[in-house]
């Protein structure tokens, strides 16, 4: 890819004003377990190659992966500079002020399908140990990410990734029930998240408690573990916080409790969406969006923050094929006051904790509303857990909850390696 | 192209092994606001190797075709076999069908945005309209199976799906998605324009709200939501690698009662010119067209080559995937829910104090139960629409479609939907649905 990129740069210097390469190359290798079986394992290489241009002041993009002739990737560049979107902003980069970030494990970049093999039958030995009536899916993946960027004044940077991740699924069944057990995690760092998955498995499997048989009222008391804020807020924090949403006119600063704050992390160690400069070369770092409940910033790729004469705040990201837009990095949630979280649960006289939704949480981003089943959560009577919630809807508004926070725990996780956050408890969510 | 790799394959006759390369180009317009945002076009080319052992599967994915030889090594090595015979190897139709390959697009770039800035013009010179955002993409690709066995296919994928959204801020952020779609086809976007402003302009319109309790109610579902519904609900559950051992302690079986009488639907890749149509799917399967339910009763699940040997039966011709980086899983493609006998005026007429529910805005489901979002939703007083209800969901799970009292006697072909499962998203399919009346329904969330 080393002189693919530079030869295509060179060659398209010679008839666009600026030009800009990027290559992106990915190796990945999976183990997929279902029920004590390994039944599938794959290794996926990608690459791809992007030309961005700037031409009479307008920008074109053209991606190729596989094999591809530099004329006709040039050519391709010259239709679409001809019909782009004028810009202010150049793709000269100085590649300064970068900071040393944690995100590449020489262990996990040598994993191969031999060892990820060893490890798949440690992990299904051990899950065989805890229970003969486990169902359950589970895949491991290892990545090597290769990123590579030659901006217009021929200045090149470049960096390695590695990344491990489990995502297990699995049910617990006995004669009367069933109850669902779930981990996700990823880590720059390397596979002891492996004795972390194995903890969380076997606590799940321990909070044994009979269904809950009470009436909820419509509106709960809920507190929502990490895993759950993870699962709603996710997609709704990185919809509120889009640069993008200003340029469509939907801009709309939002105003939290002032118990929270939210921060977007380019540069924590071993969290999987750190690095040291975003797609564009523009260094990350550790930007507030939320500071006490004030919404303070979006985030911002060049060209959303060209439109408001803004800097970019390093989050401009490409996907397959599409041209650098605003990404969260990492997700980082504080709060200003934080208490212990059996100190919340015993305060609490009827409510609900819960620990895993419906489809991961796939929120509506447009609107901010989750609107979900509850797949793991306990009834919470007079402070102490007393029974499973099973087969109960709960609608979190984001807007309106993150303004009813009445507490925040001190038991700040990270879950699948991309967002940190403690437990979160809220007044007045909607169940039914 | 297609000579070379049959020359590789033809080394490992004694085991099964499919290849799959994909190459094409695409483009991807968008505009925000009043201005253009992105032009960018993509050349894509890649590949996978497959090898399937009894209990065991190996994938690789590639960039570079000319390694060919060495990936399916690779293959062999991660699917740990050992002895030279695959056992597994199913008994299928050999097939030789080559079209000739069309993966280039006849229209100009530039005629496809002026045609887009003249609909975001149009958008936004609506009354009460803020902002616009309008996605353009199309694919013209050209893929290539082949297996051991001596299959050779070339087939033709082309594909185009353009969303139009209109923002209002009135009173709230009104987000009103309108989404087209076709086999590649750009008339598609020339022929649309009055339908997309009509729809925007009936959305956009001043409306007295309502609230509503949370509860049961007769509901009305508009041929859009009605065949995502269908498709969400029943489609996904009766795909045949991700069907639940039981659902309410009932176990879904061939021969079953699971919807009421007034319910037959299909699976049909065999309709041509729609997005989910295919001459074979991506493991090299004639596709024929499979009956799912036919008044009520189950006829059959959709399959791959795998989900099939599970239930022993033969595939229906569902494998498919989004792109060569991805493997074949089941996969609905043109989705049908056949009419009945009913027209709409006489269903809203029925209905005392319920509602109607119109447009797509999103949903969830664990297979099992389901939560769904309509677009729009009005509230029907004395077979009357009289009130409009902002952000309802509908939830339940398969039993509701029990409670289908009515079909529509006009259907309607929705091309502007993809599907996702998994990881894999977006993939091209259409559904095509009437009208459908449900005596009850859980609705809930209503609020201004």
């Amino acid at each position: 890819m080393r002189d693919l990129d530079y030869n295509l740069f060179y060659d398209s210097k010679k008839k666009f004003d600026e030009v800009e390469v990027f290559s992106f190359s990915r190796k990945e290798t999976s183990i997929y377990l279902k029920d004590n079986n390994i039944i599938d394992a794959s290794e996926n290489e990608s690459s791809q190659l992007a030309l961005r241009v700037i031409n009479n002041g307008r920008l074109g993009y053209v991606t190729s992966s596989g094999h591809f002739r530099n004329c006709e990737l040039i050519e391709l560049a010259k239709d679409t500079a001809a019909l782009g979107e004028k810009v202010r902003f150049s793709l000269d980069n100085n590649f300064e002020n970068y900071q040393f970030v944690n995100i590449y494990n020489d262990d996990l970049c040598a994993m191969d399908i031999n060892r990820m093999n060893k490890l798949a039958n440690e992990t299904m030995s051990n899950l065989k140990n805890l229970s003969d009536f486990l169902q359950y899916n589970c895949r491991l993946t290892t990545v090597v990410d290769n990123i590579n960027l030659i901006s217009n004044n021929t200045k090149k940077c470049s960096y390695v990734k590695t990344h491990f991740s489990i995502n297990f699924e699995g049910k617990l069944i006995s004669d009367n029930n069933s109850r669902i057990l779930n981990y996700k995690n990823a880590t720059c760092r390397g596979i002891e998240i492996s004795k972390n998955f194995l903890d969380s498995i076997i606590k799940q499997k321990e909070c044994e408690l009979p269904y809950n048989k009470e009436k909820l009222p419509e509106l709960c008391e809920v507190v929502l573990t990490p895993n759950c804020v993870y699962s709603i807020f996710k997609n709704i924090f990185a919809m509120s916080f889009n640069g993008k949403r200003a340029s469509a006119g939907i801009v709309k600063r939002e105003k939290y409790s002032n118990l929270i704050n939210i921060f977007d992390d380019g540069i924590s160690d071993w969290m999987i969406n750190s690095q040291p400069f975003d797609d564009e070369g523009v260094a990350c770092k550790k930007n507030i969006l939320v500071h006490e409940g004030e919404n303070q910033n979006f985030i911002f790729d060049k060209r959303t923050a060209d439109i408001f004469n803004f800097r970019s705040s390093g989050n401009g990201k490409r996907g397959w094929g599409s041209p650098p837009a605003p990404v969260p990095n990492n997700f980082i949630i504080t709060g200003n006051v934080v208490n212990n979280i059996s100190d919340i649960i015993q305060s609490i006289k009827q409510g609900i904790l819960v620990d895993y939704v419906i489809n991961d949480g796939k929120s509506q981003p447009t609107n901010g509303i989750y609107s979900g089943y509850i797949l793991r959560g306990y009834y919470i009577k007079d402070g102490v857990l007393t029974s499973v919630i099973n087969g109960k809807h709960l609608k979190v508004e984001a807007s309106d909850s993150l303004n009813k926070i009445v507490a925040i725990g001190d038991d700040s996780t990270v879950i699948n390696g991309e967002m940190c956050t403690p437990s979160i408890y809220l007044s007045g969510v909607k169940i039914s | 192209m297609y000579e070379y790799l049959r020359r590789v394959l033809d080394r490992y006759a004694d085991k099964f092994i499919e290849i799959y390369i994909e190459e094409g180009i695409s483009t991807r317009i968008r505009c925000r606001g009043k201005h253009i945002e992105d032009v960018s076009k993509s050349k894509n080319f890649g590949g996978q190797v497959r090898i399937v052992d009894c209990n065991r599967s190996a994938f690789i994915s590639f960039n570079n075709v000319r390694e060919i030889d060495n990936y399916i090594k690779s293959a062999i090595n991660l699917a740990g076999i050992k002895s030279s015979k695959n056992n597994c190897a199913i008994e299928r139709e050999v097939v030789t069908y080559l079209e000739e390959c069309k993966n280039y697009d006849e229209i100009s770039l530039k005629y496809k945005v002026d045609k887009l800035l003249n609909y975001n013009r149009k958008i936004n010179e609506l009354n009460g309209v803020d902002s616009s955002v309008i996605t353009y993409g199309d694919s013209y690709k050209t893929v290539y199976y082949l297996n051991s066995m001596g299959s050779t296919i070339i087939q033709n994928k082309n594909d185009l799906i353009a969303s139009f959204t209109a923002v209002t801020k009135n009173g709230f952020v009104n987000i009103i998605p309108s989404v087209l779609g076709s086999n590649g086809n750009f008339s598609v976007i020339n022929d649309a324009e009055n339908d997309v402003l009509t729809l925007m302009n009936e959305s956009i319109k001043k409306w007295d709200y309502t609230e509503l309790k949370n509860g049961n109610y007769p509901i009305i579902l508009d041929p859009i939501l009605s065949g995502v519904f269908v498709h969400e609900i029943v489609g996904h559950l009766l795909e045949g690698d991700s069907i639940p051992q039981k659902i309410n302690n009932k176990v879904l079986e061939i021969g079953s009662k699971i919807t009421s009488d007034f319910i037959t639907v299909e699976d049909r890749p065999d309709i041509p010119g729609r997005r989910g149509s295919y001459k074979f799917d991506d493991q090299g399967i004639r596709a024929n067209g499979t009956t799912i339910i036919k008044n009520g009763v189950l006829q059959s699940y959709l399959h791959s080559n795998e989900s099939a040997a599970k239930y022993n039966v033969k595939s229906t011709g569902n494998a498919r995937l989004v792109n060569y980086k991805y493997k074949p899983i089941v996969r609905m493609s043109n989705f049908v829910v056949n009419d009945g006998e009913s027209c709409f005026e006489d269903m809203v007429k029925d209905i005392e104090y319920g509602i109607y529910a119109t447009g797509w805005r999103g949903g969830n489901t664990d297979m099992i139960n389901f939560t769904v979002f309509p677009r729009d939703a009005y509230l029907v007083q004395n077979g009357k629409i009289t009130k409009k209800l902002n952000n309802i969901y509908l939830s339940g799970d398969i039993s509701i479609f029990m409670n289908v009292r009515k079909v529509g006697n006009k259907s309607v072909l929705n091309q502007g939907v993809s599907c996702s499962k998994l990881d894999q998203r977006s993939l091209p399919i259409s559904i095509s649905s009437p009208h459908i009346l449900l005596s009850s329904c859980f609705v809930g969330g209503t609020y201004k």
